[in-house]
């Protein structure tokens, strides 16, 4: 209740320093709408705003889950297989060192305007965080308990489930958090790039017809998207680390 | 459990990258007592008992010292408790038989917390037991594996002197039976629980006479304190 508490009213202080300044500056609406204007905007436009929404969380949720899922397996095949980490850790590195507006229109252009590129946009961005945090928190294991786990006739898989996973977990957190930030940025970019859907798109869309109201509405939503999955991920991620202290420092 | 007719003995050398660690040692394990080897720290003796129970060593090592250990299994308790922190008491005693797929033996496990004094901590995590509590934990977890050798690399070391004097007495009480091998830096330690005792100097493993009492010693046995100034004297030379 605290929490909610706490985001409401940096909510309100937000509203007030973002109307100060346009009020201050005296800026016309086409260039920084005032907050009421923007909550009208919302008002008259909820169904074409719901409808883009509805597809940007879809692109982002699904992207999200499977850069999860890719990055965890990587993640694991990395600690089992040493040719492995030798051979796909540059392939890896080389999906961060190309900037992502760069691959946004080739992705655009091999899978289509369709969610799917947007959902790889998504995935390419988390990828990276989820597997390196997890990797990291899969080899960061005390060798004795490694020993211990071997003389007691642990096999790859009872080690890996019992041991290196829970042990990762707190990093895993780390990465998942970083993960929740980027995704929506990813979703986003690619919808800029090329597609006739989502907030991506109304965001270029009213831009392009100065409704800069509209943009504002958009982004909002976005950023209220963005805080509403961290938190999820947040709360969930306090959850499976709860036995250690050093995740839960207040 | 007792192989009579087999022997644990180890023999041979180890070195790494820059000197003689152990230089053509042999060692024979007497079944069901209690083996302690000493030495001062950097000796060697932490890596002697990963060797006997066939660890992998870091790669600076050149190991040749050969070990009968395929012909038996080990159980292994350090000064680190090496408790799962996610896991409660009675998740980490029956760590073992979870790995290994097994059938849980529950009333084994609450029976050895019972011996050991921790059954109102059957569900309790780590991190809320005190260091002495957390190394009870790791011996009932030790015991639990039922293994043919017990391995202890300074098992009491991390303990205050008033809890270490207590874990010494309830580890003896429970292990008396077993095959023990354990490494110190405490003399008195060692002379207070071994049934044979072997100090290590100039690279070789050396036996000392202990007195004719049985473990668990007096500690104001007066041949108990001359052994102890014997062994003093001679780490001090090593």
């Amino acid at each position: 209740m605290n929490y909610i508490f706490k985001y409401i009213s940096s909510f309100i202080i937000f509203l007030i320093i973002w109307w100060l300044i346009q009020y201050l500056t005296n800026s016309p609406s086409y260039i920084l709408p005032n907050p009421y204007e923007v909550f009208l905007s919302m008002k008259d436009n909820l169904y074409l705003l719901a409808y883009h929404s509805m597809i940007t969380f879809f692109e982002i949720l699904v992207g999200f889950v499977l850069g999860l899922i890719l990055g965890m397996y990587t993640g694991i095949l990395f600690i089992i297989s040493k040719s492995m980490r030798k051979w796909m850790l540059p392939f890896i590195i080389l999906t961060q060192a190309i900037p992502i507006f760069a691959i946004a229109p080739v992705l655009t252009l091999w899978v289509g305007y369709g969610i799917w590129s947007k959902i790889i946009m998504t995935i390419l961005i988390i990828y990276f965080p989820i597997t390196i945090a997890f990797y990291d928190g899969l080899k960061r294991i005390d060798p004795m308990i490694i020993n211990l786990a071997k003389m007691m006739g642990a096999n790859t898989f009872s080690m890996l489930l019992k041991i290196r996973i829970p042990y990762a977990l707190p990093q895993l957190s780390s990465g998942l958090k970083l993960a929740a930030a980027f995704a929506p940025m990813g979703a986003v970019i690619g919808e800029w790039v090329g597609s006739s859907e989502g907030l991506g798109y109304l965001m270029l869309y009213a831009s392009g017809r100065v409704q800069i109201d509209l943009m504002f509405s958009s982004i909002i939503i976005l950023a209220f998207f963005t805080i509403l999955l961290y938190n999820i991920v947040s709360y969930v991620s306090n959850y499976i680390t709860r036995w250690d202290p050093k995740s839960h420092i207040n | 459990m007792k192989r009579k007719t087999l022997s644990f003995s180890l023999q041979g050398s180890l070195k790494n990258d820059e000197e003689t660690i152990f230089s053509n040692i042999k060692l024979k394990i007497n079944f069901n007592k209690w083996t302690s080897i000493i030495g001062k720290s950097g000796s060697g003796k932490s890596t002697l008992l990963k060797v006997m129970a066939g660890m992998d060593l870091p790669e600076v090592f050149i190991n040749t010292i050969k070990s009968s250990n395929k012909n038996f299994s080990f159980s292994w308790m350090a000064q680190n408790d090496l408790l799962l922190p996610w896991a409660s008491v009675i998740d980490n005693i029956t760590l073992g038989q979870k790995l290994r797929r097994e059938k849980l033996d529950l009333e084994r496990a609450l029976n050895l917390l019972k011996q050991v004094g921790l059954i109102n901590k059957v569900n309790a995590l780590p991190s809320t037991l005190s260091g002495g509590m957390r190394q009870r934990v790791a011996l009932a977890r030790t015991i639990m594996e039922n293994k043919n050798i017990i391995l202890m690399d300074e098992p009491f070391s991390a303990l205050d002197s008033i809890t270490r004097s207590e874990m010494q007495k309830l580890t003896w009480e429970l292990l008396k039976d077993k095959t023990v091998i354990m490494v110190t830096h405490d003399p008195l330690e060692a002379l207070l629980l071994s049934n044979d005792l072997y100090y290590i100097t100039k690279h070789k493993l050396n036996p000392i006479k202990l007195p004719n009492s049985e473990p668990f010693r007096k500690i104001n046995d007066k041949s108990l304190l001359y052994s102890h100034k014997f062994i003093f004297n001679k780490l001090e030379k090593s």
